[in-house]
């Protein structure tokens, strides 16, 4: 049997037939609701033609139907495609920085090993910020994520972009450094001759880092300690007002200025609590 | 009468609104809102299912297929989210209407 409820049917399976999900259920309720409204129409004194055709002008058409019932979903598949991009383009970045850090971190300790009689730190002028751009990036691809509600992939990225993101622009006035190094953060090392600082990071980085190295050093790789593995159970710096202990970043003690700067004091010495309870300190 | 443009943004309200009669099915909601607003509104019937699936994912009406007198309905009721909307709704529009009237209305 043709008419035009039929032709209406059909002409809306076939708009449908990329989204299953509903289209079963919406053929259903549409031939219940115009073969209802025909039926209503025959009652009001129409010829079965002329109902079918009544019911169907006044249900509109199958392309308007189809896509408001379709439109909600290709949105929202398009903001999961743009999560899983922004995803894998903020991925890359955090791979990139990360090993554009790991490059500094090896040339700093290459060219300008641990000295005994060395300063600690002094104050130094702020570090140049990260491109904005590139952190409102970061930010940006965590809240497309977010809106693609890939959670388990959120939590793995978060972690994976937090490193760019702790480096987003900061409003300290002050940064420390070691005198020499540039004005970017540095290390505290463990070594068996005791505890010291080696300048770290190159331009570009404002973190300082407790590294362990059972083997010494002086010429020696100096390797940044897990947590785990390492001989080092915490760590802290010591300020004008007191002691400051050195936050857990990335498997390692890590500290920006933002966690060292209290009242713009200067760091008079480093320390580290060693796994054996020993307490070592370097400085005044 | 007004044309689907007039109460585009407002279906789902509008629905709401004649939800709270009771639960019924979508063409007995067309029927509902036809006697209500008097023939005010020449909407095209089929928009009241993208409303109602709307209302549905966001937990305002909630559905359940229903057989009576030999057809099978997908048949529509209000949720307490959606009474509480509806609520909100009606405040809005009050208020809407109260500073239209005052803009509109002579000396205004």
């Amino acid at each position: 049997m043709s008419g035009p409820i039929e032709e209406l049917l059909q002409e809306l399976a076939r708009r449908l037939g990329r989204s299953p999900e509903i289209a079963d259920r919406v053929l259903d309720e549409t031939r219940e609701h115009l073969e209802e409204s025909a039926a209503a129409a025959r009652a009001a004194g129409m010829g079965l033609a002329e109902a079918e055709a009544e019911a169907v002008a006044r249900f509109g058409s199958a392309r308007d139907l189809s896509r408001a019932l379709t439109h909600r979903r290709l949105v929202a598949r398009s903001v999961a495609l743009v999560g899983l991009l922004a995803l894998c383009a903020g991925l890359a970045i955090a791979t990139f920085d990360r090993s554009s850090a790991g490059h500094r971190m090896r040339h700093a300790q290459k060219s300008m090993p641990l000295r005994a009689d060395a300063p600690i730190f002094r104050r130094v002028a702020p570090p140049p910020s990260v491109d904005p751009v590139l952190v409102a990036y970061a930010r940006t691809a965590l809240i497309g994520l977010h809106a693609a509600n890939v959670s388990g992939v959120v939590a793995a990225s978060m972690r994976s972009l937090s490193g760019v993101a702790e480096r987003a622009p900061r409003s300290h006035p002050d940064a420390y450094a070691f005198p020499g190094a540039g004005p970017y953060g540095a290390c505290i090392v463990v070594t068996g001759g005791g505890i010291g600082c080696i300048p770290t990071l190159a331009a570009g980085s404002d973190f300082g880092y407790v590294v362990s190295d059972p083997d010494g050093v002086g010429g020696q790789p100096v390797t940044v300690a897990g947590l785990t593995d390492s001989s080092v159970s915490s760590a802290f710096v010591i300020t004008d007002e007191g002691r400051v202990d050195v936050p857990v970043r990335h498997g390692a003690f890590l500290w920006s200025p933002d966690d060292v700067r209290m009242s713009n004091s200067d760091i008079t010495a480093i320390g580290v609590v060693l796994a054996d309870g020993a307490t070592q300190v370097r400085g005044s | 009468m007004l044309g689907g443009d007039a109460i585009k943004g407002h279906v789902e309200f509008l629905v709401l609104g004649a939800l709270r009669g009771g639960p019924a099915h979508g063409y007995g909601l067309i029927v509902r809102l036809r006697a209500r607003s008097d023939g005010a509104f020449d909407l095209a019937e089929g928009t009241i299912y993208p409303a109602l699936q709307r209302l549905e994912r966001a937990g305002r009406v909630e559905s359940a297929w229903s057989s009576e007198g030999g057809r099978r309905r997908r048949v529509y009721s209000l949720t307490p989210v959606g009474e509480a909307a509806l609520q909100k709704g009606r405040e809005d529009w009050a208020a809407l209407v109260r500073g239209v009237q005052a803009v509109l209305e002579p000396g205004g």
